[in-house]
């Protein structure tokens, strides 16, 4: 049987950074093939756990597992950036990106937002990449794209459907493809691709509403898209991946399975709940393409592509769709993904 | 961010040298995790315990770096 690892954080729903380095740390048991399982509070691992990963204090000696406690300094630098952003959040021109007078403070601030960055510890030069392994046959590749309507790029995705008879997710934000219904409904008709929601309005920070409006978000676009399409949508990604407890509810009542928040080598249960995170896990950065295939040698890794991005690096992401083929690599939908790890059907 | 890790094993008094505190970069995490992993190794409790606390040495340097992006 495999081992098991347990993970328990103080944060499941915002984390902080310690959190989010636990439960890193937690998806790379996962991807080594080790059973995660959550729990909360750190007392109820059970006499299954083999070794908990915590950002708790774990008292004394009386568990008979190893833990290994995670700590940092990041934390109370994000406490303070988390509540300045909920003052933020009450200013009246917060979230406005559609009025004049949104976009014109926004753009204002992004000078400040600059300057306050260039703060940041430099990253270290990188570890060097490694040679790509010569056949990744069994690794998956789970290949999501965001809805922000670019018809060229929904072309550009049912051409390689074709080609290369791909199934992406589509995470569609209802409002963005109101008046390109019957295209979407044309695309989803010809590829059977699978379908997550990204929220009715898109650019909207689920975190900084209260729960009518998270309602309206999540459970206006579930219904919106199960009639669009006809089936069941069981996967959510929320926009600039921010959550909060009440997201997490809400997606619970609606039946969600699994939605994508973390960094994380593998998906992981979300601690006091059903669902499953499935993670994003490739960074499109400078030098990706050379990244790329090293990267698999680790783990299956997530992507996430928005329809813009089809249009500006088509022919460069063509190429390395057709690498990944010859080398192997399943190129796979996020519900199949979720399936497949989790044995959810 | 500065990542401090601390390992705790059942049953026996954890000496301060079973905790390390690093900058969080695929180098650090290399030499760190791999003393953390050599001062378990002889008194983890069964080879299973071993195995799963050498495994945090194991992690790819960049992997280490990748995360660190994110935070």
């Amino acid at each position: 049987m495999d081992p098991t690892v347990c993970y328990s954080v103080k944060r499941p729903w915002t984390p902080l950074p310690s959190d989010r380095a636990a439960m890193w740390l937690a998806s790379t048991y996962a991807a080594s093939g080790c059973r995660v399982r959550a729990v909360a509070p750190t007392e109820a691992a059970g006499d299954d756990c083999e070794l908990l990963l915590t950002n708790y204090r774990v008292a004394g000696s009386d568990h008979n597992y190893p833990v290994i406690e995670i700590g940092g300094d990041g934390d109370t630098r994000s406490m303070i950036r988390l509540a300045l952003g909920r003052i933020h959040g009450l200013s009246p021109f917060y979230q406005r990106g559609d009025t004049r007078a949104g976009r014109t403070f926004s753009g204002l601030l992004r000078p400040l937002g600059k300057l306050l960055s260039s703060h940041k510890t430099p990253l270290p030069a990188g570890s060097d990449v490694p040679d790509a392994p010569s056949n990744l046959g069994g690794r998956r590749v789970v290949l999501r794209v965001n809805v922000d309507w670019d018809s060229r790029g929904l072309d550009i995705l049912e051409r390689w459907c074709e080609r290369f008879e791909l199934r992406p997710t589509l995470a569609i934000a209802g409002s963005e493809i109101l008046a390109s219904q019957q295209r979407v409904r044309r695309f989803i008709a010809a590829t059977n691709c699978d379908i997550a929601s990204h929220s009715w309005s898109h650019y909207v920070v689920m975190s900084s509403h209260g729960r009518r409006r998270q309602r309206m978000e999540i459970a206006d676009n579930h219904d919106y898209l199960r009639q669009l399409t006809g089936r069941e949508v069981r996967g959510f990604v929320a926009p600039f991946i921010k959550y909060d407890r009440r997201t997490f509810e809400l997606l619970q009542e609606c039946g969600y399975q699994w939605f994508i928040r973390g960094w994380l080598l593998h998906p992981l249960p979300l601690q006091q709940s059903s669902l499953t995170d499935l993670g994003v896990s490739f960074r499109f950065s400078r030098g990706w393409q050379d990244r790329l295939l090293a990267r698999l040698g680790h783990s299956d890794i997530a992507l996430q592509l928005h329809l813009r991005d089809l249009v500006r690096y088509e022919h460069l992401l063509e190429h390395n769709i057709r690498l990944l083929l010859q080398h192997g690599a399943r190129i796979i939908d996020c519900e199949t993904f979720f399936r497949e790890t989790t044995g959810g059907q | 961010m500065k990542i401090k890790i601390k390992l705790t094993l059942p049953g026996r008094l954890n000496p301060p040298d079973r905790s390390a505190e690093f900058e969080l970069t695929g180098h650090a995490w290399t030499v760190n995790t791999e003393k953390l992993a050599g001062s378990a190794g002889d008194v983890a409790h069964d080879h299973g315990s071993r195995s799963m606390i050498r495994r945090l040495a194991d992690i790819d340097p960049a992997l280490v770096d990748d995360f660190r992006r994110t935070l």
